[in-house]
């Protein structure tokens, strides 16, 4: 029992022992985990760029700076050219040049070409900067630029004396300058147009080619195209024998108008060929360590003229070369209404097909179109290299036969003349919209084939000039049309101004009573003066009666006529006017009364004895209305 | 009469006849010198004549001559500038219709894009509508003050014809209103005008306009207009530009009577 207990605890003190151990085992491995994570994360990140330059070359410029300078060739002719060249182990830019070179006065000196280089020597870059001066002896005679002092990197360095001598015969085999050969084979172009030019490298020795580094063609006015460069080692004819040449070819085009001069300049560098490069014939490549010198070129001269004005044709976007067109194809000569369609066109030649703009695309009435896309070059060769454009055409109207015409032309120099490129229309059917029923679509085919059939025409001449107006700026759009809206105004309130005025004298008869017997006095009494100025008395009495009766109507009111002499002197009583005043009334009542009716009138009374005073009396009786 | 007053009137209308048939003759004159020279190929000659023709007296028919002239003369812009002037003169013109639409088919040209009410408004002469306006509203109004003025009753038909006048005068307002938008509408004379981003000669170019594209006129500074074609909005020189009406700023003059 003991043993089988003791064993037990025994058992089950190594089982513990064993967790216990196990679990101190595994605390272990992650803490140490723990601490390898921590030690990795601690680590600082790395940087790209700093990675980049860190791992890059670097440039020497602690190593002493040393000049060499030296005439080429050493020997030369009265008058021919050579070349001063100085080089220094240091930046180009680094290099100031305190004042002109110290150069005896038989020798001209004028700045050529200046540029540096900066080989991978030993794990580092060491920089060479080269300056060229073209110089000339005037005269026989052996001449030495004497050692100047140049300041590079704030250091004065000695450049050290140079010799030149001039020969009148100079010993053969003399090679003159050794320097590039710039040529083209046009000298007159015209503005745009891109010409090819060489870089020509003689070798040396027979057969020995080097080759160039670092070629840069400079003048102002022109723009290279370092994409179309190709280099060739090739066997030239050259004082009599052929002779092997690096040669650099690239495309160049003239920006400017007038005489450009070009300059070519590039660094010998042996073998280190770089690109593709095309050999002819049976050359030599030099080995060793390549000798880097700057050699520059003469200027090389272009006539650049203008693009001519006359005869431009539409489309022309700059194109200036010999191109031709191919036939446009069309992606499907079958297409929905509204759905694209691809119009692609090739155009062929010598010319820069990369540089090449294509015409715009043109407006159409049932299209609409799509600027063209640039396609891929089609390498075939000479004048057959070509370049494709693609042009996208969505039909916005079922009339359309055919794609329209795209304008496009370009300037050939060789033929002095605008060449005509445009593109012509492809015939294509466009079909209506899916959407349609086929009833509508017979009906509406019908409606457009009498549509069709009658094209738009222009009329013939008006014979007449027909519906005129005064102005073309409508009445509405006039100042005086806001004015004019005034007089129907003005009409309603003199309607009613009337109406109202009307209205009064209806409510106030007397008063039209009194204008009418004042309107009519006034007839009577001129009637009265016409009878007396006449001398006839009867009509003078008849007038004057008349007269008062109208003067005395309205105070009763009644008719005139109907007033006798006693009415009439009523209403003198009733204004106070009596006395002399209604003698005169009885008098020509009783004249006019006896004028009319007597069977023998008495002509003894003289009615115009009293016409002041009748006067006097109507002049009253008037105010009184 | 007075005799002074009878004197009056006579030198009035004496005065009248004299104005009237100078230039009634002066026109015919020039729109027969027109027909001659168009029909001798002279169309230098013809568009002088019917230019001055539409100067003494704006017509449709001048208008669609000189439109011929111009087209014949490869002027498209001015072409269909003086056709939609026969058309705001008389809207009902088949030949400068015509002509219109022959012209923007062979030029690939936009019609001017109009409004609902701006197209209500060339259903008729402008100076049409001044009159249903204004005769409308004074019909209506009179027809409600004659009885209040001359207190008499309102009768229905007086009421009625009134209401119809007021109708008539409200339904004629949009077409004002186009006809005031159509004012402002111009159409680009020459090709290739260019459409610059400030009004100066050396602005920038926004885009190049066609001639006889539509633009609508949206105000004036120094020699340039601020114009809206359906793409763009920008600065054109004053004389690249005619509108249908004229530059209101500008009326075209009458010439002296011969």
């Amino acid at each position: 029992m003991n043993t089988m207990s003791e064993t037990k605890n025994r058992r089950i003190g190594e089982s513990a022992g064993t967790v216990a151990i196990s679990a101190l085992r595994r605390l272990a491995v992650s803490t140490l985990l723990l601490f390898a994570a921590a030690a990795v994360r601690a680590q600082p990140e790395t940087n790209a760029l700093m990675q980049l330059m860190v791992s890059q070359p670097q440039i020497d410029i602690t190593t002493p700076v040393t000049a060499t300078a030296a005439f080429d060739p050493p020997v030369v002719k009265p008058g021919e050219p050579a070349i001063y060249r100085v080089t220094f182990n240091a930046i180009e830019t680094s290099v100031h040049w305190a004042s002109e070179i110290p150069a005896p006065r038989q020798i001209e000196v004028q700045p050529s070409a200046q540029a540096q280089i900066a080989p991978v020597v030993g794990g580092a870059y060491r920089p060479q900067a080269s300056f060229l001066f073209e110089a000339r002896a005037n005269r026989p005679g052996i001449f030495s630029i004497p050692a100047f002092y140049v300041e590079v990197y704030g250091k004065p360095v000695i450049v050290p004396e140079a010799n030149l001598e001039a020969l009148v015969e100079v010993p053969s085999p003399h090679a003159g300058a050794r320097r590039l050969i710039l040529e083209s084979g046009q000298t007159n172009v015209f503005v745009g147009e891109a010409i090819r030019v060489k870089v020509l490298f003689r070798s040396a020795a027979s057969n020995l080619v080097e080759s160039l580094a670092q070629v840069e063609l400079s003048g102002d006015g022109m723009i290279e195209d370092k994409s179309s460069v190709r280099q060739t080692v090739e066997a030239l004819e050259r004082d009599g024998r052929r002779v092997p040449h690096f040669i650099y070819e690239t495309s160049i085009t003239p920006l400017a108008v007038g005489q450009l001069k070009l300059h070519a300049q590039g660094f010998t560098s042996g073998r280190e060929f770089s690109g593709t490069l095309i050999i002819h014939g049976p050359v030599t490549i030099p080995g060793g360590p390549p000798q880097y010198m700057l050699l520059d070129s003469k200027p090389f001269a272009l006539n650049v003229r203008p693009v001519p004005e006359e005869g431009r044709l539409p489309g022309f976007q700059g194109a200036i070369g010999g191109y031709r067109c191919d036939p446009p194809k069309l992606g499907t000569n079958q297409v929905r209404l509204g759905d694209p369609v691809q119009l692609t066109f090739i155009v062929r030649g010598a010319g820069d097909l990369a540089r090449l703009s294509p015409p715009p695309a043109p407006s159409a009435k049932s299209w609409q179109i799509f600027p063209p896309e640039h396609g891929d070059m089609l390498d075939a060769g000479g004048t057959n290299r070509g370049v494709a454009f693609t042009y996208t055409l969505i039909p916005v109207s079922d009339d359309a036969r055919a794609t329209p015409p795209i304008p496009f032309s370009c300037f050939d120099p060789q033929r002095n003349a605008f060449i005509d490129l445009t593109v012509p229309g492809v015939p294509l059917q466009v079909l209506p919209d899916e959407l349609a029923t086929n009833l509508e679509m017979l009906a509406v085919s019908g409606v457009r084939d009498r549509e069709t059939e009658r094209k738009p025409a222009l009329s013939s001449l008006a014979a007449t000039p027909g519906r005129s107006v005064d102005n073309l700026v409508p009445w509405q759009m006039r100042a005086w049309f806001p004015s004019a809206q005034l007089a129907p105004a003005l009409l309603f309130i003199a309607g009613w101004l009337w109406a109202r005025r009307r209205h009064y004298l209806e409510r106030h008869p007397e008063i039209v009573r009194s204008r009418h017997a004042r309107r009519a006095l006034r007839r009577e009494v001129r009637s009265l003066h016409r009878a007396a100025r006449a001398g006839d008395e009867a009509e003078f009495s008849r007038r004057a009666v008349n007269a008062l009766q109208i003067a005395c109507a309205p105070h009763f009111p009644a008719e005139p006529r109907a007033l006798v002499c006693g009415d009439v002197l009523q209403i003198l009583d009733r204004s106070m006017l009596n006395g002399q005043a209604a003698e005169v009334v009885r008098f020509f009542f009783s004249d006019a009364n006896e004028a009319r009716f007597a069977v023998a009138p008495d002509r003894q009374r003289n009615a115009f004895k009293l016409r002041a005073g009748l006067e006097q009396l109507l002049k009253e009786l008037e105010e009184q209305l | 009469m007075n005799p002074g007053r009878a004197k009056f009137f006579a030198g009035l209308l004496l005065a009248f006849r004299l104005f009237t048939p100078a230039t009634e003759a002066a026109t015919n004159d020039a729109f027969s010198a027109g027909l001659e020279a168009f029909n001798a190929g002279d169309f230098v000659e013809a568009s002088r004549a019917f230019r001055d023709a539409a100067t003494c007296q704006p017509a449709a028919g001048t208008f669609v001559n000189l439109g011929l002239v111009e087209w014949r003369s490869g002027r498209a812009g001015a072409a269909v500038l003086a056709w939609e002037r026969a058309l705001w003169i008389d809207p009902s013109n088949r030949a400068a219709r015509q002509d219109l639409d022959f012209a923007r088919e062979i030029s690939s040209l936009d019609a001017p894009a109009l409004k609902w009410h701006e197209a209500v408004s060339s259903r008729l002469p402008a100076n049409h509508w001044a009159w249903i306006a204004g005769g409308s509203l004074w019909l209506a109004l009179g027809l409600v003050a004659w009885p209040l003025i001359f207190r008499r009753r309102k009768t229905g038909w007086q009421q009625a014809l009134a209401a119809l006048g007021l109708g008539v005068f409200l339904l004629s307002l949009p077409a004002h209103v186009g006809i005031r938008a159509r004012a402002n509408i111009g159409f680009i004379l020459d090709r290739n005008t260019s459409l610059r981003l400030t009004p100066t000669e050396d602005a920038e170019v926004v885009s190049t306009l066609s001639s006889g594209e539509p633009v609508q006129k949206i105000r004036r500074q120094g020699g340039f207009y601020l114009i809206r074609t359906a793409s763009s909005t920008g600065w054109v020189e004053q004389a690249k530009v005619g509108f249908v009406c004229g530059d209101s700023e500008s009326r075209p003059s009458r010439p002296a009577f011969r």
